[in-house]
């Protein structure tokens, strides 16, 4: 048990990080678009436990509230609303899909290359600052103070976006 | 815990296949997910400096990432039902129209 415990403890980023790349495939290779929204939640639950290990727990409440209860949702809602099954006949990919992995499979390769050579320095063995009080106060402190006018400029950049939808989706009127 | 840079390349990956998405797959909804996939994937580094450097801006601009998300989320789900209510369908290479 203690040795089970301890191999968790320590291996629970790479399995959660294996996991993720996992249901991310599942998102891009679903034949049918319902699989990929479920796998795309799945991918946002265990993104949210990704966060919980390196100690955000209010950024984890956050993507599972917002990603998992929102986004998830309006997507489900987008899938209800278009006929995809009158496309399941055709084909799934574009042409150049062996040209398009390449090219990314490339990228990936170099930067994993360059991130290697990077001098990041060692891991902090103690982190103060961002556990101080429970990330939520701290998280909660430095956007209210330090990051205010950001903050207001979200809310207007949300308050745009919901007018933008009502006008994109409601039926034009003949005046 | 882990070193950074493992977690800078699974990030990288988990970008990489966002990217494959929206490159290779036809169906609109489908690259909009994998758009979500490369958010998360900056996200996931923003809150690894965060903890790295000990610094609290991270996580703060880790919201502000998911704001921007769900905005272009609603507003690209709005503009995919414009679309087929007008083309019948979400198959992007028929949305061809400015083509000349």
């Amino acid at each position: 048990m203690e040795a089970l415990v301890s191999f968790f403890s320590h291996y629970m980023l790479y399995i959660l990080m294996g996991l993720t790349l996992l249901t991310a495939v599942g998102v891009v290779y679903s034949k049918n678009a319902v699989h990929s929204v479920v796998a795309l939640l799945l991918t946002m639950i265990l993104v949210a436990g990704i966060y919980l290990m390196l100690d955000a727990e209010f950024i984890a409440a956050v993507q599972l509230l917002v990603y998992a209860g929102g986004i998830i949702v309006l997507f489900v809602f987008m899938l209800l609303l278009v006929a995809l099954h009158k496309d399941e006949a055709q084909r799934l990919f574009n042409t150049y899909t062996v040209v398009s992995l390449g090219l990314v499979a490339f990228l990936v390769i170099v930067l994993a290359v360059v991130f290697f050579g990077m001098p990041f320095g060692p891991e902090p063995a103690t982190v103060t600052n961002i556990v101080k009080g429970g990330s939520t106060e701290a998280v909660a402190g430095t956007l209210y103070s330090t990051y205010i006018l950001p903050f207001e400029i979200a809310s207007i950049l949300l308050l745009v976006v919901m007018v933008g939808a009502i006008v994109l989706t409601k039926e034009r009127v003949k005046s | 815990m882990i070193p950074v840079t493992h977690m800078l390349v699974f990030s990288m990956i988990l970008f990489g296949i966002g990217v494959t998405g929206v490159l290779i797959r036809r169906n609109a909804l489908i690259m909009l997910m994998s758009l979500e996939l490369m958010m998360n994937a900056a996200n996931i580094n923003l809150i690894v400096f965060a903890r790295q450097l000990d610094s609290l801006a991270g996580q703060v601009f880790a919201i502000f990432v998911m704001c921007v998300a769900a905005s272009e989320v609603a507003i690209g789900l709005a503009i995919i039902a414009a679309l087929f209510k007008n083309k019948e369908t979400v198959q992007i290479d028929y949305l061809n129209d400015l083509k000349g």
